[in-house]
């Protein structure tokens, strides 16, 4: 596992601090446990539907000008990505020895994706979500109750992800004892985004596997959404040391890395944040939830500074269009995340070399969405 | 004026303990927070924590965020304060603490921000968010420009780690009675003062103790058992309550706490 990044490392209070070494000795050992990785693989197969289709989505490429494959991520348990995170620390929660698992949630697939986790596995659940955020996913909030989860509204601050996972810090800190927190993409403190990045990397690896299969050959580009970065850190891993090309998409917004993010400290971890000049961070404002976070995880920062990704930001209309073609080219209606990837491949039509071979990260169905959109396009200008 | 230490040394010396009050910059407004350093000055303090207000106050309860971010919508920047403190050094003779999370240093520079803290009088630093691992080059910043830094234990940490951490410590050792946030409620005063005790056998710094403290009882309780004691939200409230006049009245109710818990009343002083 790659340590001592400059970015990352692990600015807590003290109370955490031990809890976190204690938490990557867990995971050092697990992840080398056959068992369970055992008991993972057979959960993400049984449970959650994988592995996930690699689907080759032919209109799509004509209407790009070079081959576009899409990982189905959307097609996981639960509608997205998230499940593949949340089952794999649900398990370490309970192989840990702990009751009771924490989360936040933006738009509320992550403290769905928890929700489902905990309760399969019979673990205790609080998730916490920004006030506005409840209000604005109102069926979200009940799903997650469903589930057995009690959803804490959290009115601090601006009220929306960035204080969810304030709150959930907090949660943490007091009862650290009993609880382990599922964080929801490769941010927080050593060891949250490498146990996160090594959970989600199964996109990654099977992608690589089906797209060899199919093509005989690795993609040119992989392409993916980045909200905290986790199904972006996920597809683009496993091809680190490969010759491909990583682009990850930025809403407008939350330009973290594509427009104006500095390196600074949220969250335990050190890299990019909007913020001013003091260091005050800056409430963000996408479209898309999952996009809505002020910062990036730090391997995602590292690589913007090697140059390994590149990162650009879509505006909601690029998003919207992302949105709408892949529902009527393919029959495939995209979470708002996922449209963001999808809107910066129609921003690039053409210039893409046709021999290209695209590799997207579809991270999630957008069945969630659609309220939203229908709101947006009959405002006619794209904006909320 | 002298470095923490030196101040709860000295007190130490006539028997005393330390009170040490927590305000927010800014709240209500920097002008007030002033006058508060001056009004606390007056009673008695020896030494008071400031907070630098930030947008994210992790290991903050409600009362403290409020005040936070209450102070930011007023516009309190890290430098509107130090100039503020720097004006008034010369009336300052108390230690000033800073409280800050660790971006605002970060962003300003370790070394700017350590310099400009100098020049203004201030005698220390916390920075709660950062764990002496994160700290290596803020140890080495801070002792440059003599700025004491002090760093910060918690129930859960291992003893040889607070050994660890007190090697690093120029100021005092914050110990925390309770894990979770500012604010919360102490459970068993007794309870944290025995662990306070297994602290003070492996340091030889000075120690104080904060987080939930917010009643006469547990100030004058746990002061026994160490160098000082650390409240913020309790004063806070009473600032919210009663204005300037609640703030410095419940700092005196506890200062008198402390005072008598040097007598009999509330048993031998350690
Ligand atoms: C479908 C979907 N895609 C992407 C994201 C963004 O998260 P990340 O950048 O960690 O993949 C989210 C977050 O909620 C999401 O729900």
């Amino acid at each position: 596992m790659v340590k001592d990044l400059k970015f990352g490392g692990r600015y807590v209070p003290e109370t955490l601090y031990t809890p976190l070494v204690e938490l990557e000795e867990a995971w050092e050992s697990l992840y080398q446990d056959a068992s369970f990785l055992e008991e993972l693989d057979g959960l993400l197969r049984a449970y959650a539907g994988r592995p996930t289709p690699l689907y080759y989505a032919g209109r799509l490429s004509r209407e790009v000008g070079c081959k576009v494959y899409l990982k189905r991520e959307d097609l996981c348990h639960t509608g997205s990505h998230k499940i593949n995170n949340t089952l794999g620390q649900c398990l370490l929660a309970r192989r840990m020895g702990k009751p009771r698992v924490i989360a936040e949630t933006g738009a509320g697939q992550h403290g769905v994706a928890t929700a489902t986790a905990a309760a399969l596995l019979g673990l205790e659940c609080v998730v916490y979500m920004g006030a506005e955020d409840v209000s604005r996913q109102a069926l979200n909030v009940f799903r997650m109750e469903l589930l057995g989860a009690r959803v804490v509204s959290v009115e601090s601050g601006s009220q929306t992800l960035k204080d969810a996972i304030n709150e959930a810090l907090r949660d943490w800190a007091a009862n650290v004892d009993t609880t382990h927190y599922v964080i929801g993409s490769v941010v927080g403190p050593h060891p949250f985004p490498s146990m996160v990045r090594d959970f989600q990397s199964v996109i990654g690896r099977e992608a690589r596997e089906q797209l060899l299969e199919a093509q005989g050959r690795l993609p040119t580009h992989c392409v993916a959404c980045v909200g905290g970065g986790s199904n972006a850190l996920g597809l683009f891993y496993p091809m680190e040391s490969d010759p491909v090309e990583f682009i990850g998409v930025e809403a407008q917004g939350a330009e973290t890395l594509s427009l104006r993010g500095e390196p600074g400290v949220l969250h335990g971890f050190l890299a990019h944040f909007i913020q001013d000049p003091w260091g005050q961070i800056i409430p963000t404002d996408a479209i898309a939830a999952g996009l809505d976070y002020p910062g990036v995880g730090p391997q995602h920062s590292q690589y913007r500074e090697t140059g390994r990704a590149r990162y650009f930001w879509v505006s909601p209309q690029e998003a919207l269009e992302g949105f709408a073609t892949l529902a009527q080219l393919e029959g495939i209606i995209p979470a708002l995340e996922s449209a963001h990837a999808i809107g910066w491949l129609l921003a690039h039509r053409g210039d893409l070399d046709p021999s290209s071979l695209v590799l997207v990260s579809l991270s999630g169905r957008g069945d969630k969405d659609v309220n939203l959109v229908k709101g947006l396009l009959e405002e006619g200008d794209g904006r909320g | 004026m002298g470095g923490v230490r030196e101040v709860l040394e000295g007190l130490k010396a006539r028997g005393g303990k330390a009170l040490i009050p927590y305000l927010v910059a800014g709240y209500p407004s920097l002008d007030e927070s002033m006058e508060l350093l001056l009004a606390l000055q007056d009673r008695g303090a020896a030494a008071v924590e400031v907070g630098i207000p930030f947008s994210d106050p992790m290991a903050d309860g409600p009362t403290i965020q409020k005040a936070h971010s209450l102070a930011l919508e007023g516009g309190v920047t890290p430098e509107a304060l130090l100039k503020a403190l720097e004006f008034l050094k010369g009336d300052l003779t108390l230690s000033i603490i800073l409280m800050t999370y660790y971006n605002p240093v970060f962003r300003m520079g370790e070394e700017v921000f350590a310099q400009r803290a100098r020049e203004a009088g201030v005698a220390g630093v916390i920075i709660p968010d950062l764990p002496p691992e994160e700290g290596q080059n803020w140890v080495s910043v801070a002792l440059e420009v003599n700025l004491d830094t002090v760093f910060l234990a918690a129930p859960n940490t291992p003893l040889e780690r607070v050994e660890t951490i007190a090697s690093v410590t120029t100021g005092f050792l914050y110990y925390l009675a309770l894990k979770g946030v500012t604010g919360s409620a102490i459970k068993d005063a007794q309870e944290v003062a025995q662990r306070v005790a297994r602290i003070r056998d492996v340091v030889d710094i000075p120690v104080c103790v904060g987080f939930g403290i917010s009643t006469a009882l547990e100030a004058a309780l746990l002061a026994r058992g160490c160098d000082g004691v650390i409240v913020g939200s309790a004063l806070l409230k009473a600032l919210d309550e009663g204005g300037m006049k609640g703030f410095l009245g419940l700092f005196g109710e506890l200062m008198g706490a402390l005072e008598e818990g040097k007598g009999n009343k509330w048993g031998k002083t350690a």
